[in-house]
């Protein structure tokens, strides 16, 4: 679904994203860990073309998108969740999502409007569809922002700490969401908190000052030395 | 119902309504028309700005520049054509477009602030550069030569052209915001980048509202210029057009087909009760700006529009 290979981004002389390749298919989670500064937002910028990278390509679906602008990776099927959520204010709830639905998968009319609805019920959002979406308290903007990002995200969706901020509860919600998408997509998703990616991701890779240092199976990763000695003082006891 | 619909599409019946009622009561109530063409033609400048501040988010202080580029490429093709000034509008659409489009790549990367005085400079700089101009009667400006102007007609002739300029740009506004390019605009209007991420291209989107506004506000500019036969760059390319505009749309409710309406409503009713008590006029245009973005930064129909969701030209997509 999507590869990355040697992605190199630097501003000036700070190299950001070393060197990392990757890939995901249909039905995986790959977890994405790293402390602040790691590089783990600046990849996904690299992904969806919001930077262009220095050196490496992305591929989606075997076809080299690394020339492609934002919204033309957007219309191939990728979908991205913001951090901070970006919510179209002045429109309503079914329209921040309808908005992705005409312009990436190109649906109209009847068809479009079912997809909306299908995506909003996933999100758990159908009974406020029709709220302007600038009221909405911020567990609903995460939901939206998900929402939006499945909108265009057919193949490959990412999504950057949706988690943060939330409660326990909410948490888990988001969880049980990010459950669904995965079964026809596949998921990217940084968090730093550890037992949402525990939970849904099929894969954890760690990057440490813009490196790969680590990918592989969840608990084995999470377990090992380097995790340990990089969130110095977090043990996976407590965190989960 | 499965398929989307826009809220209440019964409004439409009111818009409709009011907007056929104004228009006829243009056409048949028995004062000079110039007064009326005047108003048609600051409505629609007035949409035209308004899809552009309030629909793309792009805050223009330098749509003057297509209403004087518009007049004088009107006069120019003309005097030097003999054709018809009728058929010259569309010689002012086609420069203006080009005009727009230049400008939109001079200031490509510049948004908010920067966008706003970038386009004023601009549009400073070609008042300038016009009234250098020796060859259109540089500061002196120039008079329309068309010796086939019927006098008797030709004040009825621009008034249609009016109208239809008022009536297509109210129109054609309305069904671009119901299409897909319009709920684009309006996603980047709110964020322009996560626009990007849902597919929406920005860039060129916000190109096409751009030069939809120029166009609309030229061809204003030279039905008006037109219909007094002369034009000179201080007046074609007054600021004071861009400040009637904004007030209008401000006051009124950006981001709303109705604002517009109730703006042009309140700028003239107050300039033709006050027209005789001098500076009145303008202290009391400005205390209702100030007033309205103090009380409703929205404007007053987007007050409205914001506490019962009514619109007149229903432009939201719903569900059932």
């Amino acid at each position: 679904m999507l590869e990355a290979e040697g992605l190199c981004k630097s501003y000036g002389t700070k190299t950001v994203v070393d060197k990392v390749s990757f890939s995901v298919v249909q039905g995986e989670c790959l977890g994405i860990i790293g402390p602040n500064g790691a590089g783990k937002t600046t990849l996904f910028n690299a992904l969806d073309g919001t930077v262009s990278v220095n050196r490496g390509a992305v591929k989606l679906d075997g076809q080299d998108v690394s020339r492609l602008t934002q919204y033309e990776r957007a219309r191939l099927g990728l979908g991205r969740a913001y951090q901070v959520p970006r919510t179209f204010v002045g429109l309503s709830v079914f329209e921040n999502v309808l908005a992705g639905v005409m312009h990436g998968p190109r649906l109209r009319g009847a068809a479009a409007s079912a997809e909306t609805r299908a995506i909003l019920d996933t999100a758990g959002l159908l009974p406020k569809a029709n709220m302007p979406a600038g009221a909405l308290p911020l567990l609903d903007r995460k939901r939206l922002e998900l929402a939006k990002a499945m909108s265009v995200g057919t193949k490959v969706i990412l999504l950057d700490e949706i988690a943060g901020g939330l409660t326990e509860e909410e948490v888990h919600d988001i969880i049980e969401i990010v459950k669904v998408l995965k079964k026809d997509r596949a998921v990217i998703w940084i968090e730093h908190i550890a037992h949402a990616l525990m939970a849904v991701a099929t894969r954890i890779m760690v990057l440490n000052f813009g490196e790969k240092v680590a990918d592989g199976d969840p608990a084995e990763v999470m377990a090992s030395r380097l995790v340990q000695e990089i969130y110095l003082g977090i043990s996976i006891d407590d965190a989960a | 119902m499965n398929g989307p619909v826009f809220s209440r599409n019964a409004g439409l019946i009111g818009g409709v309504l009011l907007v056929g009622a104004l228009a006829l009561s243009a056409i048949l109530l028995p004062v000079d028309r110039r007064l009326p063409m005047e108003i048609c033609l600051v409505l629609a400048m007035a949409q035209g700005w308004n899809l552009l501040c309030g629909y793309t988010g792009l805050l223009s202080f330098g749509h003057q520049a297509f209403i004087g580029v518009g007049a004088y490429t009107l006069f120019l093709v003309v005097n030097t054509l003999g054709i018809s000034p009728f058929l010259g509008l569309a010689f002012s659409a086609t420069v203006s477009a080009v005009v727009a489009v230049v400008i939109a790549l001079l200031l490509k990367g510049s948004r908010d602030a920067y966008f706003s005085i970038g386009i004023w400079v601009l549009a400073d700089c070609l008042r300038l550069l016009v009234g250098q101009w020796d060859f259109v009667g540089s500061s002196q400006g120039m008079v329309l030569n068309a010796p086939d102007i019927d006098p008797t007609t030709f004040g009825d002739a621009v008034f249609w052209a009016a109208l239809a300029l008022v009536l297509v740009t109210q129109f054609a506004i309305f069904g671009l915001l119901r299409t897909r390019f319009g709920l684009g605009l309006m996603a980047i209007r709110d964020n322009e980048t996560a626009a990007a991420s849902v597919g929406i291209a920005p860039g060129r989107s916000r190109i096409i509202a751009f030069v939809a506004s120029a166009v609309i506000c030229a061809v204003g500019g030279a039905i008006y210029y037109l219909s007094v036969l002369y034009v000179d760059p201080a007046g074609a390319f007054d600021l004071d057009w861009q400040i009637r505009i904004l007030f209008i749309v401000i006051v009124g409710g950006a981001g709303t087909l109705e604002g517009p309406l109730i703006g042009t409503a309140i700028y003239f009713l107050l300039r033709e009760f006050l027209q005789d008590h001098g500076g009145l006029f303008l202290i009391i245009q400005g205390a209702i700006a100030a007033l309205t973005m103090l009380f409703a930064p929205q404007g007053l129909w987007g007050l409205v529009q914001a506490r019962t969701g009514f619109q007149l030209f229903p432009t939201k997509w719903v569900t059932q």
